[in-house]
């Protein structure tokens, strides 16, 4: 079973060629969180979009 | 779809490098080949760009990146990682190659972690990789694309898989470099 991160602080956290298929982020804080070369298909996103740069 | 809204042709409309980018994972040999011309044209345009700074400058780490230098040896390592061992067969990673952060500690056979190439000679031996991955792909076929070779750190990988990643870094650390440069300059 996929790994739970319910409540961890994970706060500068890297993510370097990991594979996240099929993750699912919920009352997650991505502020000032920077994604680079990475895969985004079929990806559903349900956000406050203030302020962010695509 | 962000909130219910597709943006796809909202953002490809007004993304520089579309549709370059949505080029990089063709499904057949054909398409790779044409896919590996886009960034190496790119990128024979940032380094004739890059010529114009001093030296020193081309070794400058601008906003905690990588420098020029850096990159360029960075992608002579994802060339070799990707292609001139696991699918050329090579026994040894070019001794300038430089890894990522995350994989640094790791056994790179090969490798001089104290080299300091100017930027012709780093220049210079990306063209000689390039040339190689380029007769490599001359000579690629559809059988060949589920073959699996072994990567060293990433395990058993289908072919298709390593060319995909060699453009990928090409076309996504041309886009880094241009970004910096544009603040050394």
């Amino acid at each position: 079973m996929a790994e739970e991160f319910e409540g961890r602080d994970l706060k500068g956290a890297g993510f370097w060629g990991v594979d996240l298929t099929g993750a699912r982020f919920r009352e997650a804080n991505l502020t000032d969180v920077s994604v680079s070369h990475a895969w985004l298909v079929n990806v559903d996103i349900d956000i406050d979009a203030s302020s962010t740069v695509w | 779809m962000i909130n219910g809204v597709d943006v796809t042709q909202f953002v490809n409309e007004r993304d520089r490098w579309y549709p370059s980018r949505a080029m990089l994972r063709p499904p057949d040999p054909e398409g790779m080949r044409a896919a590996w011309g886009a960034p190496s044209e790119a990128w024979a345009s940032t380094a004739e760009r890059a010529r114009a700074l001093r030296e020193e400058q081309l070794h400058q780490s601008v906003g905690g990146e990588w420098s020029f230098v850096d990159t360029l040896r960075h992608l002579l390592f994802a060339m070799d990682k990707w292609c001139t061992k696991p699918l050329l067969g090579a026994e040894a990673f070019h001794p300038w190659g430089l890894p990522n952060a995350g994989s640094a500690d790791l056994d790179w056979p090969g490798i001089d972690r104290d080299a300091r190439p100017t930027l012709q000679e780093a220049l210079d031996a990306r063209a000689g990789r390039a040339s190689k991955f380029c007769a490599f792909l001359d000579g690629l076929t559809t059988d060949d694309l589920v073959r699996t070779d072994e990567v060293v750190e990433n395990g058993s990988s289908p072919v298709s898989e390593c060319v995909y990643t060699v453009v990928e870094e090409e076309f996504h650390h041309n886009r880094y470099a241009l970004r910096d440069l544009a603040l050394l300059e």
